[in-house]
């Protein structure tokens, strides 16, 4: 026997409100005999007559009153679910979370929103400024976006784009002229930049200062190129950052140069193995990966 | 949106795999399948991704899954009033208790209530998930260790109790009149675990006063088994006061636990609309059974 369903429950409260199959095939849109059929099914699938027949009526038995507000409860709660739906598909119900950092989150990452918002209008996506590993991993992001990122097994990387190390001087600064340095010119420089530990980029800028017998001793450590370019308007000489940040964002005053020999960056995107993508978060993993921009 | 889709996405989210999904719906993998595809079709979601060779359900299933959650907790509310209608209980005092306190004040205030409606009083006890079962309309009356402290939910201080602890009488401690904490140290102690739904549960709010929460060995949800285990030796049940108002502790040393915290029983009911006649007398008796 079938059990009762959320359209069944419909048809009993319209026959109910109405009185008579006639009254309720008109409000359903159905037919007389469908309803009919429905409501012996019903009776049927609960095991119990849910209205007595009188004078060509159908009226609710006194026992079934409390059924009847329960088949409303029914009829609200499906009804909620058909609007989930639609916020699931829009992408508002399900958040796209994205760890990055924010030199990669106002170029590359923000291209790529930038697109995706054409497609999904509603969409919901937090941009997340943390440890993208440490996000990811945790499950409170959905994708990382990285620059050579030290990852788990259970995170999969993928080469978007490259960048390179850049200096960053003010403009009265003598090196700022030069267009270009050395880790060497640096030497005596009073110097802003990332921890070694921390960050990707601190770890593979304090290796190049060790392959060219340098000390690595930045004065001041920061976690994001952003806040190293910030600082550097008041304190300090110089500092190295990644080449996206001056490509997205003008900072009055500074001056960049390149650095040589060059340090390469890897943009990667990072996604767990282990765990499916939302739609969304697959589609924009298409569109980053693709480099579409918006129309 | 099909119940049976709905019924095939959730067992296939809770079990974690197609196979399972088939094992637990008792149909064929192959339909499982065509199910979940034909459902990603009709709503225009991905609810399937292949991860690492499997089938597995995506976040959008999940959170489907965790929305449909009320209308599946509906209709089954919706079985049950019929099923109730059935056996002749359409009208009925629906009461939704915690285990601890089902056994001790809760039956006899049934008795009274029953008693004083001439026996016509047909009555349903829900155990658990109290506050849900109150916000959603399931009962009439709750009773728990705490304040619920939700909007449109009532609490109600019935009467507060001390701690006693209950042992079998050849128990070397029985012969005590009351039991401090010190003589409760190397003995076994038998108590609850937190009820899960309270704001604030008075009961585990106790025994953390007490200095007893991490002393529990054994921990039960019901009195009776806590009586039990006293009775077979298995240690000392630390439970609430109200129970020496049950018939549980006949033949068993209740000894109060010197300097007890004292436990208070609530009861909990919608705000705003007036309490059936079975529910107010019921309410009346749990206030009058608990002093």
């Amino acid at each position: 026997m079938s059990a009762l369903t959320p359209a069944h429950a419909a048809v009993l409260r319209a026959v109910d409100r109405c009185g008579t199959t006639v009254e309720a095939a008109r409000e359903l849109h159905l037919t007389q005999s469908a309803i009919s059929k429905i409501v012996a099914r019903s009776e049927a699938s609960l095991g119990i007559a849910v209205f007595d027949r009188r004078d060509g009526r159908l009226v609710l038995r006194p026992q079934a009153h409390a059924l009847m507000r329960a088949l409303g409860a029914v009829e609200d709660e499906w009804r909620a679910l058909r609007g989930s739906v639609a916020d699931l598909r829009s992408g508002r119900a399900l958040p796209l979370r994205i760890a990055s950092t924010p030199s990669i989150g106002q170029g590359l990452i923000a291209q790529s929103i930038r697109r995706i918002v054409t497609e999904y209008p509603q969409a919901r996506i937090e941009l997340i400024m943390g440890d993208a590993p440490t996000e990811l991993s945790q499950g409170s992001a959905d994708l990382g976006v990285m620059f050579s990122p030290r990852v788990t097994d259970d995170i999969a990387l993928t080469p978007l784009s490259h960048a390179s190390i850049i200096a960053l001087v003010r403009e009265d600064d003598p090196l700022a002229c030069r267009g270009s340095i050395t880790l060497g010119d640096l030497r005596h420089r009073r110097l802003i930049c990332f921890d070694r530990e921390k960050s990707p980029l601190g770890w593979l800028i304090a290796r190049a200062y060790e392959e060219a017998g340098l000390d690595y001793a930045p004065f001041m450590t920061v976690p994001y190129s952003i806040s190293a370019a910030h600082l550097l308007a008041r304190h300090g000489d110089v500092t190295l950052i990644d080449s996206l940040l001056t490509q997205a964002q003008r900072f009055d005053g500074l001056v960049k140069l390149e650095v040589t020999p060059t340090l390469p960056l890897t943009i990667c995107l990072m996604t767990v193995r282990s765990r499916p993508l939302s739609r969304l978060a697959g589609r924009f993993v298409d569109i980053l990966i693709s480099g579409e921009k918006a129309d | 949106m099909k119940l049976n889709a709905v019924q095939v996405i959730d067992a296939f989210v809770r079990l974690g795999g197609t196979g399972e999904a088939a094992q637990g719906l008792a149909i064929s993998q192959s339909a499982v399948i065509k199910s979940l595809h034909q459902a990603e079709h009709e709503l225009d979601l991905s609810l399937v991704a292949t991860v690492q060779g499997r089938l597995t359900p995506t976040p959008e299933a999940i959170e489907l899954m965790r929305l449909a959650r009320p209308a599946l907790g509906s209709l089954r509310r919706a079985r049950h009033e019929a099923d109730m209608i059935r056996v002749g209980m359409a009208d009925r005092l629906r009461i939704a208790t915690v285990p601890g306190l089902a056994h001790s004040i809760l039956p006899p205030a049934i008795a009274a209530t029953r008693l004083a409606l001439n026996d016509s009083a047909a009555v349903e006890v829900i155990f658990d998930h109290v506050r849900d079962h109150l916000a959603a309309g399931d009962v009439d009356l709750a009773i728990s260790y705490g304040p619920i402290a939700i909007d449109g939910l009532l609490d109600v201080v019935l009467k507060r109790c001390p701690l006693v602890c209950v042992l079998g009488r050849p128990h070397p401690l029985a012969g005590l009149d009351a039991l401090t904490h010190a003589d409760l140290d190397g003995e076994r102690l038998i108590s609850y675990g937190p009820d899960g739904v309270s704001r604030s549960d008075s009961f585990q709010a106790a025994l953390e006063q007490a200095g007893l929460t991490d002393r529990i060995s054994i921990t039960v949800r019901h009195t009776d088994t806590a009586c039990h285990l006293a009775r077979e030796g298995v240690g000392i049940a630390v439970v609430d006061g109200f129970v020496i108002s049950s018939g549980l502790t006949e033949g068993l040393a209740v000894r109060p636990l010197e300097e007890s915290p004292l436990v208070t029983a609530y009861a909990h009911h919608r705000d705003g609309a007036p309490l059936d006649r079975a529910a107010g007398i019921l309410l009346d008796h749990l206030a009058g059974a608990a002093t």
